[in-house]
């Protein structure tokens, strides 16, 4: 794999979220619920994060408050060495924060009434004050990188498949040249085999541009063979991190213990002892559980 | 649920006032004196102060306002310009006629609308194109000339019906209902249209979804899911359009009291439009703004009822 | 369009990788043109209009006489050569009396809708795009508009402003603006939460531009769809304050009053009424048919995936055996009469759109067979079309198809439906969604068991009730009966659905997806309650899925489905040590595996 950091790089953290906290009020009554509970993490260049939790884990307002999308009621987002916890979205493109993401829904994150031209070459000429012909040259060299037709920008979202969508809504993050992606489970809507691509080029553009990527997902296989590192949410709070291979083989949190057991693999035989391993598992909770 | 209760009360408060308002500042506009317009040419000098102090017409409007407020709330609204009749007396007995046609109105409609609503969905193809046309139709005419119409041949042509006037429920129940017949009718036909449409919008909304099919996979009988299942779902909606065609009824009940000379609400307001007859015209106002504030306390309850969510 | 065709959404249309969704037809200018001009009643509504709004302008220059003009020896007088809508009781010419009658009604439309316009749009996407407190105070002024019976404050304001046309129809736009205001509102709230306006605020646009780029496309239909509504009954209420002698001065004509004019010689010449009130009628009529037809446009796609033609019936037909292609003989045991047989499945939607081209496989009593696919291998529409559940577009013919060794070649819908819950059951996808959210568990359970065992009372309904949730788990029977769906986790509502499934005690039950929306943890346990189930009832399951992981959990045997065809079947220890076809190797390569890096 081409490393495109040094040593010195290495270190350096891109993106700091220490100690955030996200509260929602609940309907009306004024009970607030905890989305996200004293949670810290750190992103370095070139480096894939898995984010991993089931549903109600908070892993998505993470990416959120990352995005700049919600404010976190406590905590500090460290940017390059700025706070950036009070920089609002808008301000966040004059400011030269560059975070950008791709979403789970293909079919819902393209206007369905706009060409793809016309979706791509919005943020570029946005940021950059690009004419409308250096923004489409752009454009078309985006469009090649990730496999896509070149008449595809005059083309509606409708004429495409799932996968090509998420192709193109990585084209449209990638054209203003982020240093941090966010993919909130990217691929959960897709045909495995377009998983597989799909996970395939966002390798490829980590390596070529040493972009950082905080990938959101439930899925722990996936998570084991494309994150650097791992960091487990229950609830809102994190009950785990390390490599992926760490969190994965060896998990130390029994919540953890439980999830890991509970991802079935497509291998017959392994997976009835795996069966075993996890009843065994779930009867030590259980009996753990009772006085 | 009391606090959704209570919301309601308030804004219906407020409408109340606004109506009042409005109804009241409108009459700022109006060219000319009213005093002067009262006593004609006829009255002396004297008659006509008096007339004015009573009136309280030298004073701000703000003040004539607040006057016209207090006598309200003690059940005073004045009385008519034109023949000095109280109005809050001629509303008492006019209200009851608007409500005789505009409650059965409603009922039908309601109940009819919601069958060919149903029907247009699970019907086969040629019924359901009937009854898409027949909606269509229905939405279109203007009641006024439907009850004309209506006249023309169920009254004049064939007499079945009479054409004109209005016998009270206490006195003859059958003639009553012989003589509401046509209004009924003229007023109710918009109405299942548009009833009819929003149902077999929510039927369908409610056919296609999952739930649906799980009925069906498990067995359930077809109309079941139609009229148990379906129905229920599509609830909300069709109270909604309910409470919406029932004001549109309101305003409708003007023209059809003027074509059949009943002596409701409606030919009241028209009359005293005509006559520039202020107080009248805002009781009126009034009297159909409070019909329509029940009518939403009515629809509110029933959508607490419904919607399991706010049950809790 | 009979209950039974009403539409299951075209199962390949579902989640994992559908093709083509909703929502570009209508979603520009062009798109809402193209759908009028090929749509021929929305169409004809639009030239009419057009046609008629043009004439009456023009009424100066092709009214063959002066609508003024008496002549009381040619009264009361039917079409003629010289007349061609008759005459009135003055003896004035209808037809130019209407043309030029026609210029205050349009006056009117066109006053109103711009005022309704002006205030519901803007007000309705503040609403939904502005925040939280700007949207109840603006949602409250819009219900008290609503609330306001429209016709008092307009004849109080005619009570001042005499003969007016502009004020009354001012006000009356004003005061249904509320309606408009609600729909502008809800369209803006749900593009606002579409992906694509979040992918926009990332890139950095600002809130105007997004209103405008984003939001105001999606609005502008439904918008459109609401005025021209509006336009019906603004030009009905001009019509009535006419008929009421409220509008015009005479004797100058406007519809409305040449309908009140018409009132009075009604015992006469009824006739004057057709001509005046028909005018009305059909304006009214195409004013609602053009807006039905930009309505249709909008939701075009959607309704053309869940509702399919209206067919008068999609029974499977049998077809006589052909020769065998890849992977028709079954392996089942020959021991018992298998408990699904399919020989030769074939669906096809409309022209061209083939989803099953020649599908066979054979379950045997407690086996628990794997139907893999990606999106558009078939494999959902295999399942449905046991359970005679496709949408009424869909042709189905098959060599064999038979559910406990009952051949359902041929079934009506009442003979599918003997058959559905108490032969064979089904679970899908959306646990959530497949449980009815107005009433609860309980109710649905209990109407369940009532179909499936009308003999029993009610106390033993409700035990089977409770022994039912038992069977699948469910912690506290009591306390789920009186639950609602939207009470439930999704683990939980999987379970009641899996009674529900069970209540008439199938032999076959078919799982679509059961697990693809549960947290890995919760999917787990429901394949366990279901393997459970299995070894309890001997149960014949088919899981759908297109996880080969839950496959290698649960299943015995396995079909891969590809394109619609069968590539490859295998017990399932074979398919995974050595698989044969090109398709399922690149499948299990494709499919992480949490043990291997």
């Amino acid at each position: 794999m081409a490393r495109s950091r040094d040593a010195a790089d290495a270190r350096e953290d891109l993106l700091e979220l220490d100690h955030i906290t996200v509260r929602f009020r609940g309907r009306g009554r004024g009970a607030s619920f905890t989305a996200v509970d004293d949670v810290s993490l750190a992103l370095h260049p070139g480096e894939v994060v898995g984010l991993v939790g089931e549903s109600g884990s908070g892993k998505s307002t993470i990416g959120n408050v990352m995005l700049g999308l919600v404010k976190p009621d406590e905590g500090t987002i460290t940017y390059g060495g700025r706070d950036i916890t009070n920089v609002g979205l808008r301000q966040r493109h004059s400011a030269g924060i560059n975070i950008q993401a791709i979403f789970q829904d293909p079919y819902n994150s393209l206007n369905p009434a706009l060409r793809i031209g016309e979706i791509l070459t919005e943020p570029v000429r946005l940021r950059t004050g690009a004419s409308r012909r250096d923004a489409s040259e752009l454009i078309r060299g985006l469009l090649e990188r990730v496999d896509l037709p070149a008449d595809a920008a005059s083309r509606y979202p409708s004429s495409f498949s799932g996968g090509q969508r998420q192709r193109i809504a990585i084209a449209r993050a990638l054209s203003v040249q982020p240093r941090v992606l966010v993919c909130d489970e990217p691929t959960s809507a897709l045909d495995v085999s377009t998983q597989s691509r799909i996970i395939g080029l966002l390798s490829e553009l980590r390596d070529e541009l040493g972009v950082a990527l905080l990938f959101i997902t439930h899925d722990l296989a996936l998570t084991r063979s494309f994150a650097n590192r791992v960091i487990v949410l229950e609830r809102g709070r994190v009950v785990e991190e390390g490599t992926a291979r760490q969190v994965c083989d060896a998990p130390t949190n029994p919540y953890t213990q439980l999830l890991i057991a509970s991802v079935p693999v497509p291998d017959p035989q392994q997976q009835r002892e795996r069966r075993r391993q996890r009843a065994a598992l779930a009867s030590q909770v259980a009996q753990a559980r009772t006085p | 649920m009391t606090g959704l209760i209570t919301r309601r009360i308030v804004v219906s408060i407020v409408v109340l006032i606004v109506v009042s308002f409005i109804t009241f500042i409108v009459q700022s506009f109006i060219p000319g004196d009213p005093a002067r317009a009262i006593l004609g040419t006829t009255g002396t000098p004297q008659q006509y102060h008096e007339l004015v102090k009573t009136l309280h017409l030298n004073e701000p409007v703000a003040v004539q306002y607040l006057e016209y407020m207090s006598h309200l709330l003690r059940g005073d609204l004045g009385s008519s310009l034109f023949n000095n009749e109280p109005v809050a007396s001629q509303l008492l007995q006019r209200t009851p006629v608007t409500l005789s046609l505009l409650v059965p109105s409603t009922i039908l409609l309601a109940v009819i609308g919601v069958v060919l609503g149903t029907l247009s969905v699970t019907a086969p193809r040629p019924i359901a194109r009937i009854i898409d046309v027949f909606s269509l139709l229905g939405l279109a005419m203007p009641n006024f000339w439907l009850a004309l119409l209506l006249v023309s041949a169920f009254a004049i042509a064939i007499p079945l019906f009479p054409a004109v006037g209005y016998t009270p429920l206490a006195s003859d129940p059958v003639a009553w209902a012989i003589g509401l017949a046509l209004p009924v009718a003229a007023l109710t036909v918009a109405g299942i249209a548009n009833v009819a449409k929003i149902t077999r919008d929510g039927m369908l909304e409610s056919l296609n979804s999952d739930y649906v099919r799980t009925l069906r996979a498990s067995g359930f009988s077809s109309a079941s899911i139609v009229w148990k299942h379906g129905l229920r779902n599509s609830g909300i909606s069709i109270v909604t359009i309910l409470g919406i065609t029932f004001i549109g009824a309101l305003s409708g009940s003007v023209y059809v009291e003027d074509v059949f000379a009943l002596p409701g609400l409606g030919s009241l307001i028209v009359t005293a439009t005509n006559q520039h007859d202020i107080p009248v015209i805002q009781g009126v106002a009034l009297d159909f703004t409070l019909i329509v504030v029940v009518l939403n306390l009515i629809t509110d309850v029933v959508y607490i009822m419904l919607n399991p969510k706010t049950r809790r | 369009m009979t209950i039974d065709e009403v539409g299951l959404a075209d199962p390949s249309a579902k989640r994992v990788g559908r093709e083509g969704s909703a929502g570009s037809e209508g979603s520009s200018l062009r798109g809402l043109v193209a759908g009028i001009v090929g749509r021929p009643i929305a169409f004809g509504s639009a030239i009419f209009l057009i046609a008629i709004i043009l004439a009456c302008l023009a009424a100066p220059l092709i009214a063959p006489y002066d609508p003024l003009h008496q002549n009381l020896s040619e009264a009361m007088m039917l079409p003629s050569p010289a007349h061609i809508l008759g005459t009135d009781d003055l003896g004035r010419d209808v037809f130019s009396r209407l043309l030029y009658g026609g210029q205050p009604a349009f006056l009117g439309v066109l006053v109103g809708s711009l005022a309704c316009f002006l205030v519901g749009v803007p007000l309705g996407l503040v609403a939904g795009y502005g925040g939280r407190k700007l949207d109840s105070v603006i949602s409250a002024v819009g219900d008290l508009l609503l609330s306001i019976p429209s016709i008092v404050v307009i004849l109080a304001i005619l009570a001042v402003f005499n003969h007016n046309i502009a004020a009354p129809m001012a006000t009356l736009g004003i005061l249904t603006s509320g309606g408009l205001l609600r729909v502008v509102r809800a369209v803006t709230l749900e593009a606002r939460d579409q992906l694509y306006v979040r992918a926009a605020k990332v890139s950095g646009l600002g809130p105007f531009r997004i209103l405008f780029r984003h939001i105001l496309p999606a609005v502008a239909g439904p918008a459109l769809v609401q005025l021209g509504i509006f336009a019906g009954v603004a030009l009905t209420l001009q019509a009535g304050l006419g008929f009421l002698g409220l509008d015009v001065p005479p004797p100058n004509p406007s519809w409305g009053n040449m309908i009140g004019e018409a009132a009075h010689v009604i015992s006469n010449f009824p006739w004057l009424l057709v001509p005046s009130g028909g005018i009305v009628a059909l304006t009214t009529l195409a004013f609602g048919l053009l807006s039905d037809g930009v309505h249709d446009t909008l939701s075009n796609a959607r309704k053309a995936i869940s509702i399919g033609t209206r067919r008068s019936t999609h029974a499977v037909r049998g077809v006589p055996a052909r020769s065998q292609g890849a992977g028709a003989d079954s392996e089942a045991s020959t021991v018992e009469a298998p408990v699904l047989d399919i020989a030769d499945l074939r669906v096809s939607f409309g022209a061209g759109k083939v989803a099953v081209a020649g599908v066979s496989l054979a379950c045997s009593a407690g086996e628990i067979v794997g139907l893999v696919g990606e999106s558009g291998s078939g494999k959902s529409v295999t399942s449905l079309a046991c359970l005679g559940l496709l949408p009424g577009n869909a042709t189905v013919t098959a060599q064999r198809l038979a559910v406990n060794g009952v051949d359902v070649i041929g079934f009506s819908e009442r003979q599918f439906r003997d058959i559905r819950g108490s032969e064979i059951g089904y679970i899908s996808q959306e646990p959530m969604s497949s449980l009815d959210p107005s009433f609860t568990v309980g109710s649905i359970l209990r109407e369940a068991v009532r179909r499936h065992e009308p003999r029993l009372d009610r106390r033993q309904r409700e035990q089977r009730v409770l022994q039912l949730l038992a069977e699948v788990q469910l912690p506290s029977p009591e306390v789920t009966v009186r639950k609602y769906s939207f009470e439930l986790s999704g683990g939980m509502a999987q379970r009641v659905c899996i009674a529900l499934a069970l209540a008439g005690r199938p032999k076959l039950l078919i799982a679509d997806e059961p697990t693809t929306a549960l947290d890995v943890t919760v999917q787990a346990d429901i394949l366990d309650l279901l393997r459970q189930l299995r070894d309890r009832e001997r149960l014949t399951i088919v899981l759908v899925t297109h996880d080969l992981a839950v496959v290698a959990d649960i299943c015995e045997r396995v079909i891969v489905l590809q394109n619609g065809k069968v590539v490859e079947q295998a017990s399932t220890d074979d398919l995974f040590s050595s698989p044969q076809h090109d398709y399922t190797k690149s499948l299990i390569a494709a499919t992480p595996n949490i043990l291997v890096a």
